[in-house]
């Protein structure tokens, strides 16, 4: 593995085995000085430098540029020396100063290398030489690899480089040595905190899962465990956590109806929020979560209370609450109450599809056909589950319209964006008895029985198109099979009207 | 009866005239039978008895003219008939003349009339035959004779004679003088001479002479100076009959009953002469006209029992007929009348019964009919008024009930079949119109259960949007807490201190 280095330009760290820094691009091998040069101290103002400095610390020069000069600067005195003998005694005295400085040098060498090298890291760290203490520690981690205090300092020295990824890493092994200190904890949710990317929130939870496993964690990273597993949809990993987190009892109540629900503990989540909306009378979220999982298990009337009382109470869900609360009153027959609560949710979620088409449902159901034209032919040109099925009911409302060409265009939309439905083939043979072709309106209405032999509008549209063409008898069995059909629940249907009709054809055209 | 104006008005296939060929039938009978011994040939007889009537009508001022067919009618009736009238003719003429004169005398008490001209034609014929040459001649000889004479009556010269009574002498007197030239003619006849010498000769003079004998009989029947003999009620009665046999055969019905009526002044119209009569329009199917006559008899002899059955059966025949015809009224009225002729008939009794009944139960079915009819009418009107408020099928439903009531009127009454197949033809092309209508109107429920669809997909839709808000609440906490816990510990990730 190549060793990481600081790129000199941009500071952060990158291969060493690289030509150029990986950040920034900068060429690394101005980096190390050239090679055989003897540079340490500056050509401008003769300070000392380090191997690999860039600027000077003492005048600002930039050492890189001023490298190829030094050579000369350094070539001049010798030609000076040669030429004037006087300063030769001057020379010595600056030998003797050199031998000195080597000696003390020498001393200094033996200081440092008695020194620690974590400490030698840290200071190198606090000195800024933040790659410089991140080789030091890597290397001696090598020699000495459960050293918790080492670890943790280099998992603080790679957050200090934005190498948050290997930061969690490096407190996680310190965490993983004996007696861990409890801020590596702290340090490491800080870290993974700062975590980007794809796999962010994966690193996360694993990060908080590794904690979360020892003693004496903080509630908070308890309940972030869980929020988290939420959201990634592990559902094992989310039982495993609720499990633990509720045997160390650091779980609220929030984080454990949300996990239930997430579990699908539904019963169980709605026991817990309901408390929560009994303690927390304002808040939006409890009442909303509560009615979307009483909708979800088909209660539909205390569900509705809920929701409404959510989007009263301004929940951050209003995508959902008004979503939900628009089907289950459209459902009901209550088609502008219906259409105020998607009109919510779509200030929610403006360019959701799917609210944009049962927005346009509800459009149509009181009556605003234009409107709800609109709004399917909006929905139909977007890349989602619900074009086709809103290419079909624009086909409906292009038919009733008189439009049948676009009906006839709409359908074929709606075939081309996969809707394979009974209601498509009715609307197709539909369309067909317009265009005056019976037969294929016939076969359409034959198809869509196929599909769905309980689909009543087929067997009602059959019927009435096979008694319009004289055959009443079977028109006549097709139209009692749409009553048997439709059975009591006539809403929204001509079945009485139907029902007199087939009475009456009964008694007059067959009869005779 | 053989008339000279039928025989006149026949077209032959000759194209000759109808008389003419009588004529040559009449001498090619004589030439060959010789059967009729008497008289003048066919057309000397037309031609004598014609031309006297000419002579009485000029002396009676013109007036008797249009009776002259009647006359020759008379003068034409062939021997047979004179046979049948007068059987003494043959042997004994001037009696029968005579009788004949005593007849229309006593029925001249009347008008004269078309009848009464007939008999004096016959009259005339009778005297013409008594007053012809040759009557005793061999009846070869005397049949040439009338034969050639009738081929010359056209060439005789009418020579007019003084009008002389008859008396006791008269025919005697003319028989002889009718026979002064028979032996001349005869022998003449005999040499072969034939009617070229004294038969052509005297024919003028012969036929004037019967021309006269004619005229001096009819003047004195007329004249009322005839002898009277004994005319019996029975000849007057026969007289009637013929006479009204005559008037039937040749005249209108008007002329025949005023005939009828002028009879009666010379007849009194017994009830025996009323049923001959009757017998007689019966035999001319002249039933009502008859069975008046018999109703006159027996209203006059109620106990004439062969009257009342003779009545009683045509009633019933003729009720028959008209039950036949299912003319029940009418059949009634004729059973009634035939109960009326002769009560003791118990088939006209039964038949009457049951006519009435018939004509009970028809009318029965008549009101049964009418009732049907109204029945109908009125659910029609209650089917419209179903129709009005879009029961269609009710409506249907209450014009096949009225079209059922106006079927049960049959044909028997024209009026109420007339108004049954009216009322049929209107409530089947209602129904006709109700069904297309039904049928048509059925387009008019597609795409009614838009709504129902609609609604489908809004149930269709997933109820497991807890879902994605659960994960949208966990993730609103999970960012809120990282961020938190970022800020609450970045001092810690910073510090390089142990």
């Amino acid at each position: 593995m190549a060793e990481k280095v600081l790129c000199p330009f941009c500071g952060q760290m990158t291969d060493s085995d690289k030509p150029n820094c990986v950040r920034c691009g900068a060429p690394l091998q101005v980096v190390k000085p050239p090679a055989g040069s003897s540079l340490t101290r500056c050509p401008a103002c003769g300070a000392s430098v380090d191997r690999g400095d860039i600027i000077c610390t003492s005048c600002g020069a930039n050492l890189l540029k001023l490298a190829g000069a030094a050579g000369n600067i350094q070539a001049a005195p010798q030609e000076k020396r040669a030429g004037q003998n006087w300063l030769r005694v001057l020379g010595w005295v600056l030998a003797g100063i050199v031998m000195l400085a080597a000696v003390a040098g020498a001393g200094v060498a033996v200081f440092w290398l008695t020194r620690d090298p974590v400490v030698q890291a840290r200071d190198a760290a606090q000195r800024g030489e933040i790659l410089t203490a991140i080789n030091q520690l890597e290397k001696y981690l090598t020699q000495k690899p459960a050293d918790g205090p080492a670890l943790a300092l280099l998992g603080k020295l790679y957050a200090r480089a934005e190498q948050f990824d290997k930061a969690c890493d490096s407190l996680l092994k310190a965490l993983d040595q004996p007696n861990p200190d409890k801020s590596w904890q702290l340090a490491a949710v800080a870290a993974a905190a700062r975590l980007t990317g794809s796999e962010a929130v994966a690193r996360q939870l694993k990060v908080l899962d590794r904690i979360c496993r020892s003693d004496d964690v903080d509630p908070r990273l308890w309940r972030m465990l869980a929020m988290g597993y939420v959201v990634s949809g592990d559902r094992k990993a989310l039982t495993d956590a609720l499990g633990r987190g509720k045997s160390t009892g650091k779980l609220d109540s929030e984080t454990l109806a949300v996990g239930l629900a997430a579990e699908g503990d539904l019963a169980a989540a709605e026991k817990q929020l309901r408390e929560l909306v009994v303690l927390t009378p304002d808040n939006g979220d409890y009442p909303a979560l509560v009615g979307l999982l009483l909708d979800a298990q088909g209660q539909s009337e205390p569900a509705m209370k809920f929701l409404e009382k959510a989007l009263q109470n301004k929940t951050t869900l209003a995508r959902w609450v008004g979503l939900r609360l628009g089907i289950l009153r459209l459902m009901r027959g209550e088609d502008q109450q219906a259409l105020n609560a998607l009109n919510q949710a779509k200030i929610a979620a403006p360019d959701d599809p799917e609210i944009l088409y049962y927005q346009a449902v509800a459009l149509r159901l009181v009556g605003l056909r234009e409107e709800a034209q609109a709004q399917f032919e909006r929905v139909a040109s977007m890349n989602s589950d619900l074009s086709g099925e809103a290419a079909a009911k624009l086909a409906a409302i292009y038919l009733e319209a008189g439009e049948v060409d676009k009906a006839a265009s709409a359908v074929r939309q709606a075939r081309e964006r996969g809707v394979n439905t009974p209601e498509l083939e009715v609307i197709h043979g539909r369309v067909q008895q317009a265009l005056g072709n019976p037969s294929e309106a016939e076969s359409a209405f034959r198809k869509a029985i196929q599909l769905n032999p309980d689909y009543p509008v087929a067997q009602l549209e059959l019927g009435l198109l096979l008694v319009g063409r004289q055959v009443v008898a079977e028109g006549v069995q097709a139209l009692e099979k749409y009553l048997r059909l439709v059975g009591d629940n006539r809403a929204d249907t001509r079945a009485a009207e139907i029902e007199v009709l087939v009475s009456q054809l009964k008694q007059s055209v067959l009869s005779s | 009866m053989i008339t000279g104006d039928s025989l006149k008005n026949r077209k032959f296939p000759c194209g000759s005239d109808g008389r003419h060929v009588l004529a040559w039938l009449l001498t090619a009978a004589v030439l060959v039978t010789g059967a009729d011994t008497w008289a003048w040939g066919p057309r000397v007889q037309n031609a004598v008895v014609s031309t006297a009537f000419n002579l009485l009508t000029k002396s009676a001022g013109g007036e008797l003219g249009r009776f002259r067919q009647d006359v020759l009618n008379g003068c034409a009736v062939p021997m047979s008939e004179v046979d049948r009238m007068y059987p003494q003719y043959s042997t004994d003429p001037v009696n029968a003349i005579m009788t004949e004169m005593a007849l229309l005398s006593s029925a001249r008490r009347g008008k004269f009339n078309a009848y009464f001209a007939f008999r004096l034609g016959l009259l005339g014929k009778m005297v013409a035959m008594y007053a012809a040459p040759m009557r005793d001649a061999p009846a070869t000889y005397r049949n040439l004779y009338y034969s050639d004479a009738d081929k010359a009556i056209d060439t005789i010269r009418f020579e007019p004679r003084p009008r002389r009574p008859i008396d006791g002498n008269y025919f005697p007197r003319l028989n002889a003088e009718v026979s002064t030239n028979n032996e001349l003619i005869l022998s003449e006849y005999r040499a072969g001479i034939g009617f070229g010498g004294a038969a052509s000769q005297t024919f003028s003079q012969s036929a004037s002479l019967t021309v006269a004998s004619i005229l001096d009989v009819w003047t004195q029947m007329l004249s009322g100076n005839t002898i009277q003999g004994s005319v019996s009620e029975a000849q007057l009665r026969d007289y009637v009959l013929e006479g009204c046999q005559y008037y039937l055969a040749n005249r209108s019905m008007a002329e025949f009953e005023t005939a009828l009526k002028n009879f009666s002044a010379v007849v009194v119209m017994t009830p025996d002469l009323r049923i001959r009569l009757g017998d007689l329009l019966y035999e001319r199917n002249l039933y009502e006209r008859a069975i008046r006559e018999y109703e006159q008899a027996l209203a006059e002899a109620p106990d004439r029992r062969d009257i009342a059955q003779r009545v009683c059966r045509y009633y019933l025949d003729r009720g028959q007929e008209q039950l036949k015809q299912n003319a029940l009224e009418d059949a009634l009225k004729s059973f009634e009348q035939a109960v009326n002729a002769d009560a003791l008939n118990e088939e006209a009794v039964k038949f009457r019964v049951d006519t009435e009944q018939q004509i009970a139960e028809r009318d029965a079915r008549l009101e049964a009919f009418r009732a049907a009819l109204k029945r109908g009418a009125e659910l029609r009107n209650l089917a419209e008024q179903e129709i009005e408020g879009k029961r269609i099928a009710e409506g249907i439903s209450l014009l096949t009930q009225a079209e059922a009531a106006f079927s049960e009127v049959t044909d028997e009454f024209p009026m109420e079949a007339q108004q049954r197949n009216r009322g049929i033809k209107e409530v089947r092309d209602r129904i006709a119109q109700l069904k297309n209508y039904l049928v048509s109107s059925v387009s008019s429920y597609s795409g009614s259960d838009w709504k129902r669809d609609l609604r489908a997909a809004a149930g269709s839709a997933n109820p497991r949007a807890y879902e994605p808000a659960v994960r949208q609440y966990a993730g609103s906490r999970y960012t809120e807490l990282m961020q938190a816990l970022s800020n609450e510990f970045k001092a810690i990730l910073d510090s390089l201190d142990q």
